[in-house]
């Protein structure tokens, strides 16, 4: 824990120099070519009958002279409700129950990325922060960026590290360490004057404190006394995720076609395919209509069970995110834009998971349909 | 398997030849990019991530979160 | 295998022959006509700017230097237009209406032209934006400038300078 907070201190003080560097170094002058943004985000969740969600989020960023990138944000989660604790087949078939208290949490974050040109090479630091009653999380990552090919290519390698703890507002004495190594690559290529790819690939490796420590299994036998097992997962878990983005304007409807596709897997036997792709189009003058529709599927990890087998196994674990499903979710977005750089963005989408969707069938039997809606607005200035 | 890489490579150099500088105004079109507004790309990855056992993006050092 | 080498050499052959036509100091100005930007009257001519200082800048509303450019040569243009300075600013824009809304935010009082279909881009081989060609007045490029900084603006006053000394 000491080591954490020296390193982190040490990030903080080097963030805090470079951020007063080019405030002090660039004067403020007319026709100065900084571009920048700033904006105000809220986010409302609401789950059928589970948990709600109210977020708002203040960011900007900046790049002054064309040598300086910054970016910040800060965000509060505010979360009320029920959240599913109880994985119990009391009733003949293994069901979610929620048992205690409903939920009110907060969770505070926020993040700062400092960046440097150096001809075609830009190096950047970040640094996340993310404190709730149960769970905190401190990050860093390095970025080196290299432009090529008269900027038509551009290659990207980062590095980034995550201390967390875990605890529980349930159990005071729990305090667990879990600790998250990032490496990722990408490259982003310009195809034609009107289309782009780009296309990443994240490893990370982490070990620590898997455990949900609100959930539980509870299992009756016919011929033996029931079996409880408190949520118990691997103490490592390695994780690869391979990110491919497309976009393409078409000048004639004056319209983007935008295509996302995302594998994922991982050492606990999970592997996850989205695809999600949208039709951007203007409706009228400063107004563009963006309908979206995002499909997800995941198999399950190989210690996920909604019922404890015999005998008792050491690793369990019956939380549903855990589970084969799969799940569509259509959004549309309304975006305004005028001349003086100001930009209000409203999004409207629709969560459905289920256990019919997992692609080619076969989703876990347990598995409760999640239906969920959200609705978040955006307004932000560029200067 | 190697005619078709060093396809690939000859097709790639030239597809990258065929944008000149001053031809990247579509590029830099808002809806080009791979991200909505910040606020948006922020409350929408958490949306979805929380409910589903995948995560990772293009980026590092995000951090983590007791999302439950 | 043979083929896919002749295929990558052809590809090479052909990459380096389009760059090989290099406008760099030295090089005559292209005599380009262009229609003015979104506005009615007789089209831009370089060539009936011989006699004076020219300063062709190749601009877009997505440059970000341009925020710095265009007032910078704004600023040149009005302290030295009555000494015989010109400076023509090619718009690289695929809408007008982008066009419109830069200016809107950084006006300026030089000629600006349209190239739609690239032939002045092509012509003087920009390679990165903005691109600055400094011509004298015999209609010879003395100076090329790719990309705009603080360091331009202060060079290429004092180049105008020395250029408006000489004669036509």
């Amino acid at each position: 824990m000491a080591a954490t907070e020296r390193e982190s201190s040490a990030l903080a003080g080097l963030l805090q120099a470079a951020l007063a560097l080019p405030i002090l170094v660039v004067p403020a002058r007319a026709g100065a070519a900084t571009v920048g943004e700033v904006g105000f985000t809220l986010l409302g969740y609401k789950e059928q009958g589970l948990m709600k969600i109210t977020e708002p989020i203040i960011w900007g960023d900046a790049v002054i002279d064309e040598k300086w990138e910054l970016s910040a944000s800060g965000a509060i989660d505010i979360i009320t409700g029920a959240s599913p604790q109880l994985v119990s087949n009391a009733t003949g078939k293994p069901v979610q129950t929620i048992t205690g208290a409903s939920i009110s949490d907060r969770r505070r974050t926020y993040n700062v990325k400092v960046g440097r040109r150096f001809g075609d090479f830009t190096f950047s630091a970040s640094r996340a922060h993310s404190e709730e009653e149960d769970y905190i999380s401190h990050a860093f990552g390095l970025e080196a960026r290299w432009d090529l090919n008269q900027k038509l290519t551009t290659l990207t390698a980062g590095y980034g590290k995550s201390n967390d703890r875990v605890r529980s507002s349930d159990n005071p004495a729990l305090d667990e360490p879990r600790y998250t190594d990032e490496y990722l690559f990408g490259i982003t290529q310009v195809l034609s004057p009107v289309a782009i790819i780009q296309s990443s690939l994240r490893y990370a490796r982490g070990q620590g404190d898997y455990n949900d420590p609100y959930k539980l299994t509870l299992t009756f036998y016919p011929d033996a006394p029931p079996a409880f097992l408190p949520d118990t997962r691997p103490a490592s878990r390695d994780t690869w995720a391979w990110t491919t983005r497309y976009r393409r304007h078409f000048p004639s409807p004056d319209a983007t076609l935008q295509v996302d596709y995302r594998y994922y897997h991982d050492d606990w036997g999970i592997d996850a395919h989205t695809l999600e792709g949208a039709w951007q189009f203007p409706v009228a003058e400063h107004y563009a209509l963006r309908p979206a529709l995002r499909y997800y599927t995941q198999s399950a990890a190989d210690f996920y069970s909604p019922t404890i087998p015999r005998p008792t196994p050491a690793i369990l674990s019956s939380d549903q995110r855990l589970s084969a499903f799969g799940g569509l979710s259509p959004s549309l977005r309304l975006i305004y834009r005028n001349e003086s750089g100001l930009t209000v963005e409203g999004t409207a989408g629709y969560v459905y998971n289920a256990r019919t969707l997992h692609f080619g069938g076969g989703g876990n039997e347990a598995f409760e349909t999640l239906r969920a809606y959200y609705g978040l607005v955006s307004v932000s200035h560029a200067f | 398997m190697r005619i078709l890489l060093l396809a690939a490579a000859a097709f790639a150099l030239a597809a990258c030849a065929s944008v000149a500088p001053y031809q990247r105004g579509y590029l830099a079109r808002p809806d080009m990019a791979f991200e909505p507004s910040a606020g948006t790309a922020e409350a929408l990855g958490k949306t979805y991530s929380a409910k589903e056992a995948a995560s990772g993006g293009a980026s590092v050092g995000g951090g983590g979160c007791g999302c439950n | 295998m043979r083929r896919a080498v002749a295929a990558l050499a052809a590809t090479i052959a052909a990459l380096a022959a389009a760059s090989t036509h290099a406008l760099e100091a030295g090089s005559p100005l292209p005599a380009i006509t262009a229609p003015r930007l979104a506005s009615p009257g007789a089209p831009v001519s370089l060539a009936s700017l011989k006699g004076q200082v020219v300063y062709v800048d190749f601009w877009a509303s997505w440059c970000v230097p341009c925020r710095l450019s265009m007032p910078t040569l704004d600023a040149m243009y009005r302290k030295y237009s009555s000494k015989g300075f010109a400076v023509v600013g090619f718009n690289k824009d695929v809408s007008n209406a982008d066009a419109e809304r830069f200016l809107q935010r950084v006006p300026v009082s030089f000629t600006l032209a349209e190239d739609e279909k690239d032939a002045a881009a092509k012509a003087f081989d920009v390679k990165a934006m903005p691109s600055g060609y400094l011509v004298d007045r015999k209609g010879v490029v003395r100076k090329v400038h790719r990309g705009f900084t603080a360091e331009t603006a202060a060079e290429l006053e004092h180049e105008v300078e020395e250029l408006l000394k000489e004669p036509a």
